[in-house]
């Protein structure tokens, strides 16, 4: 059965048409940072090139489809001369060596050094950096520190907006990958070893970020915020995070704090002022209240989700590390009344 | 070519004829869209459904129509119109589910659900878009 072109083309033109409405813009193209917007450059400019290039060469394929449909003449390959035949020869080589090997050459070239000194941009310090952010990689979330101002958190960096930051990046398990594609480009996070990076958001706002290294089976859900937010604010931040957890509100939160001190949670996670800072298997729950996210963003953090992850947290996200706890439901309801005061 | 478009036009009148005798004259034909169980909701189903994500029921139970994750924790809420008791020994009235959303350790003390703080007219909501599961396939 023969198909005709142009029926094909009826088909696939819609496809794409409708792909490419249905999608946004990807996030590291729609840069806030001045890491992510050159990287967002340079990835336009290969963008453009390769567009020219593919036309070219698809001009070029089709031109010489066309030609070796249409028979040779037999007197237009037998009359030439020697040296006519000799220079259509020549020509035909010098095409191949520069439009094959020279100009592509070329573009490498350019590519490289474009590519090359826009990264190194990203290596130098720039001035004034006045904070810095440990970020250590955990099967399947973020461990964030802020060590000069004894805060640990999790799933949520928050930096002052329009101000570069130190981050430090480290991995508590395997290879990890750290990337908010708005602000900066990825950079591993590797066992042993301390990756540093600049990051500064020129607009205050939420941005997210994932792990970009296949970590294991829940490296998908492996998520985080990265929150830039006026100066004001982020000290504000700061200094509530230094501080010990609140104090439970009233009997049924008291009770709540009994629970978590007396089950299996506080083998793992951390309440400061509250149990063991030993316990660092999982996120520190100091303040949990504040943050916006649970289990590296998979949940809101509201009361609902809160009970179904600490009941059935491989329900979740299968694979992860936490176990499930048994508890009974009123032990349940005060200890969901003593985490949601964690502000 | 020609021979295609035929039998492209002949299976076109095929699959028409057959979507009409099946709408029309079958007893697949509409279904009452809301079965026993569930009936006569007030609320508002497409709050309802916002509520459930918001609240974090999902965390819990899953439920037909509200991103994932669906829990597990709870009874699934996708054929909840279907049933005939609910919280153990309750009939499934729409007034029972609002009572027992409202104010679960009211309802059932021991239970394990978790008081969400939720309000009379959003559990209205929540039991109106959970009885539009009965009707669904």
């Amino acid at each position: 059965m023969h198909t005709h072109p142009h029926s094909r083309l009826a088909i696939i033109v819609p496809i794409l048409a409708s792909a490419l409405t249905a999608c946004d813009m990807p996030l590291a193209l729609d840069p806030r940072g001045p890491a992510a917007t050159e990287i967002a450059r340079i990835w336009w400019l290969l963008f453009w090139t390769a567009v020219v290039v593919s036309v070219i060469v698809y001009v070029l394929l089709g031109y010489a489809l066309r030609r070796a449909r249409t028979p040779a003449q037999p007197d237009e390959v037998e009359h030439l001369t020697p040296e006519a035949s000799a220079r259509l020869e020549g020509r035909a080589t010098g095409f191949v060596l520069i439009g094959g090997g020279l100009i592509p050459a070329l573009i490498l070239i350019v590519a490289t050094v474009l590519t090359l000194t826009g990264l190194a941009v990203f290596d130098r310090p720039p001035d004034g950096v006045e904070h810095t952010i440990v970020v250590r990689g955990h099967m399947f979330w973020w461990e964030v520190e802020y060590p000069d101002h004894g805060v640990v958190t999790a799933n949520e960096i928050h930096v002052p907006v329009g101000q570069s930051v130190r981050i430090e990046l480290e991995s508590a398990d395997v290879i990890h990958s750290f990337w908010v594609p708005q602000i900066h480009g990825k950079m591993e996070m590797i066992p042993g070893k301390t990756n540093v990076i600049y990051m500064r958001a020129d607009e205050a706002g939420t941005y997210f970020g994932k792990c970009a290294e296949f970590c294991g089976r829940q490296h998908a859900n492996m998520e985080f915020l990265f929150i830039a937010e006026e100066p004001d604010a982020f000290e504000a931040w700061l200094e509530r995070q230094a501080a010990d957890a609140s104090e439970p509100a009233d009997a049924i939160a008291e009770r709540g704090r009994d629970v978590f001190v007396a089950s299996p949670c506080a083998l793992c996670h951390t309440i400061r002022g509250v149990s063991d800072a030993a316990a660092e298997a999982g996120p520190d729950l100091t303040h949990l209240a504040s943050r916006r996210t649970l289990a590296a963003r998979t949940l809101t953090n509201v009361r609902g989700n809160l009970a179904g992850w600490i009941l059935d947290p491989q329900g979740v996200k299968p694979g992860n590390r936490m176990p499930a706890v048994h508890l009974e439901p009123d032990d349940l309801h005060a200890l969901l009344a003593y985490l949601q005061g964690l502000r | 070519m020609s021979v295609d478009r035929t039998i492209a036009a002949l299976a076109g009148v095929l699959v028409v004829t057959v979507l009409a005798i099946v709408t029309v004259a079958s007893p697949f034909g509409p279904r009452d869209p809301q079965p026993a169980g569930l009936t006569a909701v007030r609320g508002d189903p497409e709050v309802g459904r916002a509520s459930l994500a918001r609240l974090g029921c999902t965390g819990c139970h899953s439920v037909a129509g509200v991103r994932v994750p669906g829990g597990r924790v709870g009874p699934s809420l996708s054929d909840l119109h279907a049933r005939r008791y609910v919280v153990g020994n309750l009939p499934n009235t729409p007034e029972n589910l609002v009572r027992f959303i409202v104010d679960p350790h009211g309802v059932r003390p021991g239970t394990l659900m978790p008081d969400l703080g939720v309000g009379e007219d959003e559990a209205w909501h929540i039991v109106a878009y959970l009885a539009t599961l009965g009707g669904r396939p």
